[in-house]
């Protein structure tokens, strides 16, 4: 089964390094072990945009071509390229499926007859979406990576199936020969407003080391989390341009791992989607690190997973970090966390999930 | 088979020979046993005449009323046409298309839908449906990127009635348009009036124009030929004119040259009368445009014995021999003046001889009951051609696509 992966963008410092960029390579990677297990082959192959058409190496097993032209723009795309480039697949996964992008890809997957499911990462969506649910019908399957994520599709017909991840839980799993560092606190993410890192900032008592792990993405928002972190009662260190390696390193090190995205950033602005799944929280988990999500977008759904407490607001974040500087918050076993997450979220039941969606829509490898 | 026809405007009412021929085939085609369904426009009110047939399409080339009609709607794509299409092949489950004039209904988007949908689609070209497509103007580039590049002759069978029609709808679009099957207008051999010919009388010629009486068909020309021949002292003819459209300025245009005793509005012919009307004439003068496909009135004339005089590269003129079976002029009053000259001046036994000629010509290659089995052979060929059908849930979902299409493409209008 050949399954073409389309997003507007692609995992790398040349298109963006994010979240919904990641997902496509875990996804893919998480349907060929799937597919293994059962002695199936998917091909996986990704399409995504850029300056200069053509192969580009992104460095890990997913083979990824580029059409030339602007991300997110689909006037900048010749929809003959687009058609050529659909053609031999038999399974077109659109990412960003909402946004003007996704729907002029999944248009031509349509048209080109293939068996067409559509994916939301948070890209936005065109105004057509909230207008006439018709618009779902371009798609055959709407995969959902979370419950939350699921409410995207609430306005459109057409199917939903909800398989919760993927994570990589071969790959991000506690490390028996390192040790915990129980007041080394680690918040990753890209540094946006929505993230929520003022606010991990601002709870940081004293008694603990928060390292903050990531790109500064917006400049006001990055000189505001200098402020706070001048004035914050831990001690607080920023880092980007970690290799994956150093980042697993960090969360197997880590006492505790926060994530506090909002709907409600520090200047007052509402994001509706500020998390649809919840990679590093989820890739912290794997590594068997005890976790403090908030209750934003799908980060509800992780509270009950073994080794993860949520908070609700700053004030309660700040009393959980206290009590973990304390030394008094109680966590289970870093393998029985890992295997909460695995159970759950890993690659082989989320592949098999996928599959088991595609199979009953009558892609038979 | 089961036939669906496209087609933006049809009979009982009707404007011009493109709606007349969709007409003639969508009757041959049902009583030779077809199912037949026509999906147009409703330009024209039904009638109980005329059944299976849908006005449920939007014309935005032709409107009663005032104002510029959408370019992007007319001639690229209108949403609400693409569904009630995709109603339409949902429902009535075509073997094949048959697409007539799609002009005014968003032509561009309706054959990528039929392409996209699989179905077998024979495009009969009659007229430029394309007009009013500029491949220079960013609508223009912009479908393309949205929708794809639109090749007619790539995915249906193409049916044209001249190289002339091909041509214009070939540039219209930026592409080479590879025609099928060439088939000429017809006539309905058995209306042909046999016999002798009736005979003009010796001190005249008798002309007829029949056609719209308008600029492009060339009425100013007939007025300003017959000036030229009545002022250089040749006035022993007379003109009738048939047909609707700008007769009030004709008539003006009558008066204020003085033709009043050589040039005559006789009203409007019904189908059944133009055989037999026409068969009064010497001569018929049709100096329309250039760019006219065809021009059904031509072998029309030519079967009544009426000698046609027509603009030499309309698409009739492919089918007729000029100087053998009719006159082929440039389209200028002078040109004109002179093959009317010829007529003038040629005795009875001669122009008798050219008018039987033009007979024998069309009753030979022009029969409606010659080309309709043609006609019938292509969609059979088409429909036995096209792969499995889209199930109804891909059908509704390609239609969702094209509203996605259309949205985008209206996003860069605006």
């Amino acid at each position: 089964m050949k399954v073409l992966h389309v997003s507007p963008t692609y995992f790398s410092p040349d298109s963006v390094v994010g979240g919904g960029e990641k997902y496509v390579t875990y996804m893919a990677r998480a349907l060929q072990r799937a597919a293994g297990l059962v002695g199936r082959t998917v091909e996986n192959e990704l399409l995504a945009v850029g300056d200069q058409p053509g192969p580009v190496d992104l460095g890990d097993e997913l083979p990824c071509r580029l059409l030339q032209g602007r991300a997110w723009d689909p006037h900048s795309l010749r929809a003959a390229d687009v058609r050529a480039a659909l053609a031999p697949a038999d399974v077109v996964v659109v990412h960003q499926c909402l946004s003007a992008f996704g729907l002029y890809i999944g248009s031509h997957a349509r048209a080109e007859g293939k068996l067409v499911v559509g994916m939301d990462h948070g890209g936005g969506e065109h105004p057509l979406v909230h207008h006439t649910p018709e618009v779902g019908r371009v798609y055959d399957l709407f995969l959902a990576q979370s419950t939350f994520a699921a409410s995207s599709f609430r306005d459109l017909d057409g199917e939903v199936v909800v398989v919760p991840g993927p994570v990589d839980t071969e790959l991000y799993r506690p490390d028996p020969r390192i040790r915990r560092e129980p007041d080394l606190v680690v918040a990753l993410g890209r540094l946006l407003p929505h993230k929520g890192f003022d606010v991990v900032v601002g709870a940081l008592p004293a008694g603990l080391r928060l390292v903050v792990v990531g790109t500064p993405s917006d400049h006001s928002y990055w000189e505001l989390l200098q402020h706070e972190a001048s004035g914050s009662a831990g001690e607080v260190q920023f880092l980007s341009d970690l290799s994956d390696a150093d980042v697993m390193n960090l969360l197997q090190r880590a006492g505790l791992f926060v994530h506090a995205s909002t709907h409600l950033d520090f200047a007052g602005r509402y994001y509706p989607k500020p998390e649809l799944l919840g990679l590093a929280p989820l890739e912290a988990l794997a590594c068997g690190t005890p976790t403090l999500a908030s209750t934003a977008g799908s980060l509800v759904e992780l509270h009950d997973l073994t080794g993860c407490r949520g908070f609700t607001t700053p004030q309660e974040l700040g009393r959980l970090l206290m009590a973990q500087a304390c030394g008094v918050l109680d966590w289970a076993p870093a393998q029985e966390i890992h295997a909460s997450v695995r159970d759950r979220y890993g690659s082989a039941v989320f592949g098999g999930g996928v599959l088991a969606a595609l199979d009953a829509l009558g892609v038979a490898a | 088979m089961r036939i669906l026809i496209l087609s933006n405007v049809f009979p009982p009412g009707f404007i011009g020979g493109y709606e007349l021929g969709a007409f003639d085939v969508y009757r041959g085609l049902l009583g030779n046993g077809h199912e037949v369904e026509v999906l147009t426009s409703d330009y024209f009110p039904g009638d109980e005449a005329v059944p299976h047939v849908s006005r449920t399409l939007t014309c935005w080339a032709l409107r009663h009323e005032l104002g510029e009609a959408d370019p992007l709607a007319s001639h690229y794509y209108d949403f609400s046409n693409v569904r009630v299409l995709a109603r339409t092949l949902r429902e009535f489950r075509p073997d094949v298309v048959l697409a007539f004039n799609l002009s005014g209904l968003g032509p561009m988007a309706l054959l990528s839908f039929l392409r996209d949908a699989a179905i077998p689609t024979v495009l009969y070209l009659m007229d430029d449906m394309f007009a009013g497509v500029d491949t220079h103007s960013p609508l223009f580039r912009a479908f393309g990127n949205v929708f794809g590049s639109l090749r007619p002759g790539d995915s249906s069978t193409v049916v044209a009635m001249s190289d002339n029609v091909a041509d214009a709808c070939g540039r219209s679009l930026g592409c080479e348009l590879r025609v099928t099957q060439h088939v000429p207008g017809w006539v309905d051999a058995g209306a042909l009036p046999g016999g002798a010919l009736e005979r003009s009388a010796e001190d005249g010629r008798r002309f007829v124009f029949l056609s719209r009486v308008a600029p492009h068909k060339g009425i100013d020309l007939v007025l300003e030929a017959s000036e030229q021949l009545v002022a250089s002292g040749w006035d022993a003819f007379t003109v009738d004119v048939y047909g609707a459209g700008l007769v009030a300025p004709f008539l003006q245009s009558v008066s204020a040259r003085s033709l009043d005793r050589h040039v005559f509005y006789r009203g409007l012919l019904d189908k059944a009368q133009v055989l037999p009307t026409l068969a009064r004439y010497d001569a018929l003068l049709f100096p329309t445009w250039e760019r006219e496909a065809f021009g059904f009135v031509v072998p029309e004339a030519a079967a009544a014995g009426c000698l046609p005089v027509l603009t030499a590269g309309i698409g009739a003129g492919e089918w007729f021999v000029d100087g053998y079976d009719c006159l082929k002029i440039a389209r200028t009053a002078e040109s004109l003046r002179g093959a009317m000259l010829q007529v003038l001046t040629w005795n009875a036994a001669e122009l008798t001889e050219r008018r039987d000629r033009s007979r024998r010509s069309v009753s030979r290659d022009f029969a409606f009951s010659r080309w309709l089995p043609k006609i019938e052979q292509l969609c059979q060929e088409a429909a036995a051609s096209g792969g499995p059908r889209l199930s109804e849930a891909a059908l509704r979902g390609l239609e969702s696509a094209y509203l996605c299409f259309g949205t985008l493409l209206r996003s860069v209008e605006t």
